[in-house]
């Protein structure tokens, strides 16, 4: 059976089933060599005003941030950041590989929908992940092809997430007929295992002929047998997980725990062993509606040396040249402190892209005032434009990422369009925004 | 046919007071929740409110993009209603809508509901038992419940699965799913500030842990306490709704109970009134008050020494916890936690998303207006919009005004209240003293009521929230998960989604058939009437549907194909096989169940950790499918050898069976080896019947190397010279094999030699332990024929004693012919494996298949392969062979006689067949999925 005969009679239901039938048949590149996209999704809401969206202090108005009062916005590059937590060592380090994006307006200081609105870029239900996308049209039949750690996740039926939390596990896992403690010793002879293999199929395929299944059924076979198709290269990544040994353990601060290096290791392990393209990693604990300048300077820190380790680790797996790093929260935090000294939810909010060497790095586009609201901007020139400006919202992120990483015309991903009037020219090396719009930004007091 | 209405009539005494007045009147007014909609209707209290409404709704019906599908869908929850569902499709009122908005537009509006599973095919009721069972109870039924539901009558079918709810497999059932939901068992693997002693809110559990530092046993303490406290802590929430349902106390007890369940460790720590019948078995849960819970007082007194912990001096007093069910459960507490500036409005949020089918988050948009936004004066009470959710969520949140943020009960100084400082003491502050929640806040309440003073507000809060209709919807959606193995669809919002009008027909359905649940639900409150109402339904039951109907359910993932979690697969493989992936029960683990599936690949296989990973997996990955492969490859052979070791009355997969019996005999018998030397060497025969065609003739040595016989160790070799196959009728022989040839026939496999020592000349066939060997015959003439053997048995024994030899048991040569073509044999023992294949396809899949059927065909073919294949690769005659493994402790089986390794003698390799049977039934999708 070729694959369109497979295609044909594994349809299933729901949207993926509405896509034209010369897009389930593209060819599958299992040595993938395009880039590799990896979103990390900090969770919680980070405070921008703290990291990539510097405030200062307004003379007579409530403190916008504490780091404010001795510290100054500094600068890397053409990048301004604030003087908190590791900042420094961040940005100094990377501003050339980053490209900020300011003033992203989530329309929402509910969690939920801005996680939606932010990883989807659509505030309703139902769109899926870039990555989910990226993975779908790139690797679909890679074993791993999309990682996802626990965050959001949607898929819209195109692609499946896998979570790789346990290395040891799935070492164990991966040649399932033999035993662990001695390999040449076989659970099942290799005979049998190839007996067992056809009769499996062609259960299968037989099944998936019968055209009375249900739409559960249909799935549940067609998801197996491209599990099991698809599987035989894992053992590419027990492999390389047994060249790079040890992998991190949980880390943990006043009131977080992560899991995030070790999130890194393994999904640049599976890029590197050829059984994924994109992965979702996931850092929580930025709700700080209390303590904030203490929880929020311990997790932005992790964050940051969290987010150098993956590149030195890429470095170290040969893969940094090829990776496409996105990080991006629900939205921000209030430019002012509550009771508690915590700060509470703010719409508006940055996400940092970044690439080695990119032409497009070193740069920063959109804008926010003092009291961290929007300023509209022209989507071309990139400046601030009071009056028939654009505001960014997450659909024009993700539109432009999703041109710039090459899916954008996949018949994919007709039925997940945007309604964008305006296209920035987020990855136009030639222009920026700046952000010193407002003077009292670099105002201390 | 319709009779002909008046629509104004219809208006009035069907719309106006039922849905305008008592739905859509509480948001769509000018100053509601809805007031930035569309669509702004009048009160009752408004003169004419009738008319006018009527006359509002035809204007809106004449707005762009409004028409009666527009407002069908949005009183549904579709569209992103703020408001979520008001009217469930196909319920009494959602009729009168549709048939009211038809009238006056002329519209054709859909609300036939009886369409939907037309075309769509249904387990049997024998089916629905099996899968029911495997989900419900973690078991497979019994005969007798089998035969319970053998009549096909509906309500046999209610009550064998009434009859499934109890025991501990109901009891896992209802804590697994309702911790799914609620995630306590986080605490699990997590610490909680409520069990933290130098708190001192549990005054037992500090004395305790002083005093055990003081004598040096804290280890102990820690061991035999506070890590059962823990689980007692994680479990208490979910063990009360098992409580309820398994008690069939009314389902509202689950927030009404004035009691708490405990283990007897946390019995001890909270002072509890439980009692056990097991007071060591800290898996026991009982209910029983909470009486130990100390306010920090002027009466407490106290001092903290390092490595010691805390004295207590003198006791604050200590209250009997107001329990009220789940809401107060210091685990539940403790999963939902609040903060000096969150002021409860989480537990209020997760409250009424488990309790009250309301999910605030989705219920209306937060604003972004930045003005709204930086508005400092009280906007929660003032900004219409922050009050759009505060209205509804703050009451409840102040009905928890009693707990603070980590769930201790009025944890503020001197015990009086749980008021933060930050609130009772900066300066401008609302807060008098007595006060027990804040002032710029609304007063606790519910949807419009205060909760009246003098009266605990948690257990008036969970009085209220069982009274709410909304309670018995929230019970079933609680449960569906737990049940379909999906969740509840949540309502479509973008009409130009390519899927909408799939998804929004499912979502119609779906609703309808809850609420129906529910206000069957409200009527009894017993749970297990509603947990039998959707295992009857379509929901569970679904198996196949027409083409016609693939298209209106393409967005339907529920029936036959859930995949199951880690743990059900693990009870459902001990249920049928029994045994569990490497099932042990180690000292670190309190000696309690271990297995490779609930523990070490739980996460990997798409289960949950109730903390980070919250969301089972409900589709198959490479990587899950190769754990699922690893379960079946490492268990199916010690499955197999561990139920053919057993009695056969006590045997789970293989009763009737030896490992002697495969499908393919046409016929058998045996030959009695005479002559116990080579100079007794003679012709051993017997007659067989036999078909014509290309047939196989097997001789099987069961005679064991070396072996104890009676207090002489003998070993039995025997020897063959040649073979002949003779027609009875005609004499003609039909085949002839020397030694020598039938030698080279199984070279690879047979376990002996061609020896010559016998007689230079005559080389012989010497068999050295147990196995077959086979020769290929030819018969064109079917009938009787005779199998001569020209043989004898050598005999190696540690005596002399001839008289004593001549008393060892030799066991007859095993003489067989098979048929190559298992498929269309038609014999004794083929009718035997297909209907023991049936079977265990059956108990295995869940499938009703005949035994003539393919998927039997299939298992015949792969046993037989499988045979065949060791039979020429392996002389072991075991069920392992160089280069395998078997989990399988032969040890186990030593005796004084008998090494445990000869458990796996397999001298025709039918074991070593079905250790591949099992691993291909146990690897196939239909056992991962049900």
């Amino acid at each position: 059976m070729n694959r369109r005969d497979f295609m044909k009679m594994t349809g299933v239901g729901s949207i993926a089933a509405s896509l034209p039938l010369s897009f389930k048949l593209h060819a599958v590149d299992e040595e993938f060599t395009g880039k590799f996209l990896v979103n990390l999704q900090v969770e919680g809401a980070w405070d921008v005003s703290s990291i990539c969206d510097p405030k200062m202090n307004v003379p007579g108005e409530a403190i916008v941030n504490s780091w404010a009062q001795q510290g100054e916005t500094q600068t890397a590059g053409k990048i301004h950041y604030a003087q908190f937590a590791n900042n420094a060592a961040f940005f100094e380090k990377y501003y050339q590989d980053m490209l900020i994006i300011n003033g992203i307006d989530s329309q929402t200081n509910s969690h939920s929908a801005g996680v939606t609105h932010n990883w989807s870029g659509r505030i309703s239900a139902g769109y899926p992940t870039l990555t989910a996308l990226y993975a779908a049209v790139n690797a679909p039949n890679l074993p791993i092809n999309y990682i996802n750690n626990g965050g959001y996740s949607e898929t819209a039926g195109l692609t499946r997430y896998t979570r790789l939390s346990d290395s040891y596990a799935i070492k164990n896992i991966v040649r399932p007929t033999e035993s662990n403690w001695n390999p040449d010793e076989k659970w099942i002879p290799d005979v049998d295992n190839d007996l067992v293999k056809q009769l499996r199929n062609k259960q299968m395929l037989e099944k998936l002929s019968n055209g009375t299944l249900t739409i559960r059924e249909r799935l549940a076979i067609n998801n197996y047998k491209s599990s099991l198709d698809n599987a035989s290269i894992l053992t590419r990544f027990a492999d390389e997980l047994n060249q790079v040994g040890s992998l991190y353990e949980d880390e943990r601060g006043t009131e977080f725990w992560s899991s995030l290096k070790r999130q890194m290791q393994l999904a640049l392990i599976s890029m590197k062993a050829g059984v994924s393209v994109a992965a979702d990693l996931q850092i929580g604990g930025f709700d700080t509606h209390s303590n904030h300048d203490v929880l929020q300077s311990e997790l932005m820190a992790h964050t940051t040396d969290s987010i150098d380790f993956f590149w030195e680790f890429a470095g170290q797996m040969g893969l940094a040249e090829r990776i496409v790093l996105v990080v991006t929260s629900d939205f921000s935090r209030t430019p002012y402190y509550n009771d508690s000294n915590g700060k509470d939810h703010w719409p508006v909010g940055s996400a940092i892209i970044m690439e080695l060497d990119a032409p497009w790095g070193n740069r920063v586009v959109g804008l926010t005032d003092e009291g961290q609201n929007v300023v509209p901007i022209n989507p071309l020139t990139l400046q601030p434009q009071q009056n028939g400006g654009s505001i960014i919202y997450p659909k024009h992120v993700m539109q432009a990422l999703r041109e710039y990483m090459g899916i954008s015309n996949s018949p994919l991903l007709n039925p997940f369009p945007f309604n964008n009037s305006e296209n920035f020219a987020f990855f136009n090396p030639s222009v920026s925004t700046p952000q010193n719009a407002d003077p009292r930004n670099s105002i201390r007091i | 046919m319709k009779e002909p209405f008046d629509s104004r009539e219809y208006f009035e005494t069907k719309l106006s007071e039922q849905i305008i007045q008592g739905r859509c009147i509480a948001c769509h007014t000018g100053s509601g929740a809805a007031a930035t909609s569309r669509l702004q209707l009048e009160p009752s209290t408004t003169n004419n409110h009738q008319m006018v409404n009527r006359a509002i709704l035809a204007e809106f019906l004449g707005q762009t993009g409004v028409d009666s599908s527009f407002i069908l869908a949005k009183v549904q929850g579709l569209l992103g209603h703020g408001g979520a569902q008001q009217l469930a499709f196909g319920s009494t009122d959602y009729i009168a809508l549709a048939e009211y908005l038809s009238l006056v537009t002329g519209e054709q509006v859909f609300t036939d509901v009886g369409e939907f599973w037309s075309g769509v095919g249904l387990l049997s009721h024998k089916e629905t038992l099996r899968k029911a069972a495997i989900i419900i109870a973690g078991r497979l039924p019994t005969e007798a419940e089998y035969a319970s539901v053998a009549d096909n009558k509906e309500a046999s079918l209610k009550l064998a699965l009434r009859n499934l709810m109890q025991g501990d497999g109901f009891h896992q059932f209802l804590t697994e799913g309702a911790n799914d939901r609620l995630l306590i068992e986080k605490f699990l693997s997590a610490g909680t500030d409520f069990l933290d002693f130098n708190a001192a809110k549990l005054v037992e559990g500090a004395k305790m842990r002083y005093q055990a530092n003081l004598d040096g046993n804290y280890a102990a303490f820690d061991r035999n306490i506070v890590s059962h406290a823990y689980e007692g802590y994680s479990r208490a929430a979910t063990e009360l709704i098992a409580y309820v349902v398994d008690n069939e106390k009314p389902y509202t007890e689950i927030l009404t109970a004035n009691y708490t369940m405990l283990n007897p460790a946390l019995n001890i720590l909270y002072r509890g009134t439980a009692s056990f019948d097991d007071d060591a078995n800290q898996y026991e849960y009982q209910p029983g008050k909470m009486t130990g819970f100390m306010l920090n007082d002027e009466n407490f007194k106290s001092e903290y020494f390092e490595g010691l912990g805390l004295r207590i001096d003198s006791e604050g007093q200590t209250i009997t916890w107001p329990h009220a069910g789940v809401l107060n459960d210091p685990g539940f507490l403790g999963r939902y936690p609040s903060t000096a500036t969150n002021r409860n409005r989480a537990r209020s949020r997760w409250t009424q998303y488990f309790f009250l089918d309301f999910d605030i988050e989705k219920s209306a948009a937060r604003t972004n207006d930045p003005l709204a936004l930086a508005d400092k004066d009280n906007p929660t009470m003032k900004n219409p919009n922050c009050t759009v959710c505060h209205e509804v969520m703050d009451p409840v949140a102040g009905a928890f005004q009693d707990y603070g943020d980590v769930g201790y009960y009025k944890d503020s100084w001197l015990g009086k209240d749980s008021l933060p400082d930050t609130y009772k003491w900066t300066a401008g502050s609302l807060y008098q003293v007595g006060d027990t929640w804040y002032r710029d806040m609304r007063n606790p309440g519910f949807y419009g009521q205060v909760a009246p003073q003098g009266e605990d507000s948690m257990q008036w809060l969970a009085k209220k929230i069982v009274a709410d209709d909304r309670f018995a919807v929230s019970a079933i959606k609680f449960w569906w998960p737990a049940i379909m193995g999906s969740k509840t669809l949540t309502a479509p919002e973008e009409i130009s989604d390519a899927d909408y009008t799939q998804k929004a027909e499912i979502f119609s359905q779906q609703s309808l058939f809850i609420n129906h649940l529910a206000d069957d639900l409200r009527q009894h409150f017993n749970l297990k009437d509603s947990l039998v109402s959707l295992l009857m339904s379509p929901w569970f039951r679904a198996t196949n549907m027409s083409e016609a109907q693939r298209e209106k359910h393409a967005s339907n993932t529920t029936g036959v194909g859930m995949l199951l979690s880690p743990e059900r697969l693990d009870r459902k493989t001990k249920a049928i096989v029994g045994k569990l992936w490497g099932e042990h029960y180690p000292e670190w683990n309190n000696y309690q169940l271990y297995t490779d599936l609930q523990q070490t690949y739980r996460i990997t296989y798409g289960g949950i950790d109730s903390n980070g990973v919250i969301n089972r997996a409900e589709e198959m990955t490479s990587v899950m499918s190769q754990v699922a492969l690893t379960h079946a490859a490492e268990m199916s052979c010690g499955v197999v050898l561990g139920d053919f070791v057993k009695a056969d009355d006590q045997r789970l997969l293989f009763n009737g069976f030896s490992n002697r019996d495969v499908p393919n005999i046409v016929d058998e018998s045996s030959i009695e080896l005479k002559g116990l030397k080579i100079e007794n060497l003679q012709v051993n025969a017997t007659v067989l019947t036999l078909p014509t065609g290309s047939l196989d003739l097997v001789m099987t040595n069961f005679a064991k190397d070396y072996e104890d016989a009676d207090g002489v160790w003998v070993d039995i070799n025997p020897t063959i010279f040649s073979l002949e196959v003779i027609s009875v009728v005609s004499g003609k022989t039909v085949a002839s094999y020397s030694a020598q040839q039938i030698f080279d026939l199984n070279s690879a496999s047979v376990s002996g030699a061609l020896e010559t020592w016998q007689h230079p000349s005559l080389p012989a066939l010497v068999l050295y332990n147990p196995g077959s060997i086979s020769v290929p015959i030819a018969i064109t003439q079917a009938g009787e024929y005779r199998i001569e053997l020209s043989s004898y048995v050598d005999i190696w024994a540690d005596t002399y004693n001839l008289a004593q030899l001549a008393q060892v048991e030799v066991p007859d040569l095993a003489v067989s012919v098979a048929s190559d073509d298992v498929v269309n044999l038609k014999t004794a023992s083929s009718d035997k494996f297909r209907r023991h294949l049936t079977q265990m396809i059956f108990n295995f899949w869940g499938r009703t298949v005949s035994p003539d059927s393919g998927e039997v065909d299939d298992l015949l073919v792969l046993f037989e392969q499988s045979r065949q294949a060791k039979s020429t690769r392996s002389n072991w005659a075991h069920i392992q062979e160089e280069g395998s493994s078997c989990s399988f402790d032969y040890s186990a089986y030593n005796t004084p006689e008998q090494d445990g390794w000869a458990m796996g003698s397999d001298p025709v390799y039918a074991m070593s067949a079905w250790r591949t049977v099992v691993f291909y039934l146990m690897s196939d999708y239909r056992y991962l999925h049900e």
